[in-house]
């Protein structure tokens, strides 16, 4: 599907030039960007990668086949990061929170909130995450943002595992109630970024 | 990949799946393969055209950044080909120091490579004032990353003693494997044309990953980890440090390795070319130690203990072994 122009930005980019560099990133990184949003949820890590893509494809440039396809390209270079990502992405507990947040909620299809995306959502894990008791945060934070397992909290904290576990799960209920009464703060979270944006 | 699963994942694209669902599709995805996983995400990639855009903002910014990197890549080119010839011929076991951004007069360097020819060694200090001792053999590639990070790309084997900064992570690749580190002294092997990178902790932690492997492994002092290219694995076993990096302070020492592992050694190390006639001693295991030895009094020891003998003709030598003869 490519035409003989991108062939010929195709072949300026392989020579090096910064011009045709700039029109193929004007020509897909939306689209790219759209495609890593609708994985992650999240705004900041899709930039990321876009960038990180991008990057790719200058360094990788001279790899880059006339005849081949730069859309297919494209997804050559960065697809490892992106299953990293996205499968790391779709593990995480607060992750699944927001998924859940979100069906719980039932928006409809032209609800604005329905275009929560997952870093507004952990803005206001945070502020629900100020319900927990000191040592209910220190697990949940060891559990959720550090990856440790429940056998590696007891040993750290020197706790029974049962404890750790217990914690959890009434921190888990904790949040989920608060996250469900929180609507319209997250409207206004919601409104806060997209007007400073 | 099956259809129930296509179809959740495209549910969760369009944000209108449950939360039954998602588990469901988390679990069909974690029992996938990469190679499944890509063909699933490669399909919609070529058919679909999902909402979101950049935001003019955002889509500025990133571009001013690739072309920072990009105009300093362009500048790079030209800077790399006077280093590539300047730098390096140190003649045999004299370790020098190089100052690089003082004697070459390029202000601040932020990208640099240092080549260190065979049966030669090097100590260079980078711009952060952390110290490299590269063995014989060995390609530096140093690069300050956008975020002030300190980036080394390496092949071959080096010593790396890394100048503390919390803040600014030090980062040796080599291949696809990463060793990030804070402050530490730790030794780096990745040999051109072997499937093994080894890294041997001496002081203080590193972190290795790489986008082939599921998990980070992190080092203790006196750990060695071992990852094989082509089997993706990593084992992490105790070592001998001073074994380690005894190349460092010009010991050539070994320590039950094959025979032909040890010749290599002495090939790297002494700039030269052995031809082994003897099959029959090849996997022999062997021990020595050798500092500031010359070649030839090298050769002899191993003759003496391991009943070879060998020819010298300039800078090759050929091995026989004694061990049929008689």
């Amino acid at each position: 599907m490519e035409t003989d122009i991108i062939k010929s930005y195709i072949k300026e980019l392989q020579k090096g030039s910064h011009k045709a560099f700039n029109v193929i990133y004007d020509m897909y990184a939306d689209k790219l960007y759209g495609f890593l949003l609708a994985h992650t949820k999240s705004r900041q890590m899709s930039e990321d990668i876009v960038q990180d893509t991008f990057l790719k494809l200058w360094i990788n440039r001279k790899t880059l086949s006339i005849d081949g396809s730069l859309q297919s390209f494209l997804y050559t270079i960065s697809k490892h990061e992106m299953i990293d990502l996205f499968r790391s992405q779709i593990n995480k507990v607060e992750f699944e929170l927001y998924v859940e947040y979100i069906d719980e909620k039932n928006f409809d299809d032209n609800d604005i909130e329905k275009k929560l995306f997952y870093d507004d959502f952990l803005k206001a894990l945070k502020l629900s995450k100020k319900l927990l008791s000191e040592k209910q945060l220190e697990i949940f934070e060891l559990s959720k943002e550090k990856g440790k397992s429940i056998e590696e909290i007891a040993t750290q904290l020197q706790i029974s595992e049962q404890t750790v576990k217990n914690q959890l799960t009434t921190s888990l209920k904790k949040i989920r109630t608060q996250l469900s009464n929180m609507n319209i703060l997250f409207l206004i979270i919601f409104e806060i970024c997209f007007i400073t944006q | 990949m099956e259809n129930f699963i296509t179809e959740l994942y495209k549910k969760f694209l369009y944000s209108n799946i449950s939360h039954d669902e998602f588990r469901e599709m988390q679990h069909a995805i974690n029992n996938s393969k990469d190679t499944e996983l890509s063909d699933l995400l490669e399909e919609e990639w070529t058919e679909s055209i999902f909402p979101g855009e950049l935001g003019k903002k955002s889509k500025e910014n990133i571009r001013a950044k690739l072309d920072f990197y990009i105009e300093n890549d362009k500048k790079w080119i030209d800077k790399k080909r006077i280093l590539q010839i300047a730098v390096v011929v140190i003649p045999l076991f004299i370790i020098s120091t190089l100052f690089i951004s003082k004697q070459y007069s390029i202000e601040e360097p932020n990208n640099f490579v240092v080549s260190v020819e065979r049966g030669n060694k090097a100590l260079v200090t980078l711009p952060d004032q952390s110290k490299v001792w590269m063995n014989s053999s060995s390609i530096l590639e140093y690069k300050r990353g956008e975020k002030n990070t300190r980036e080394v790309k390496l092949s071959g084997e080096a010593f790396f003693k890394v100048y503390k900064d919390k803040n600014h992570p030090f980062i040796v690749s080599m291949n696809n494997l990463q060793i990030e580190v804070l402050g530490t002294s730790f030794n780096a092997k990745a040999r051109i044309g072997s499937d093994i990178i080894e890294t041997s902790l001496v002081e203080g932690s590193i972190r290795l990953r790489s986008p082939d492997l599921s998990q980070d492994y992190y080092l203790k002092p006196n750990e060695k980890a071992i990852y094989s290219q082509s089997s993706k694995r990593v084992q992490i076993m105790h070592t001998d440090n001073e074994l380690e990096t005894a190349w460092k302070d010009n010991k050539l020492k070994f320590s039950s390795e094959r025979f032909i592992d040890v010749m290599h050694m002495i090939e790297d190390w002494y700039g030269v070319k052995i031809i082994c006639k003897c099959p029959e001693i090849e996997n022999d295991l062997i021990s020595g130690a050798f500092k500031d030895e010359n070649l030839e009094s090298t050769l002899e020891a191993i003759k003496i203990q391991y009943n070879i003998h060998y020819k010298r003709n300039r800078d090759t030598i050929t091995i026989e072994s004694n061990k049929y003869e008689n």
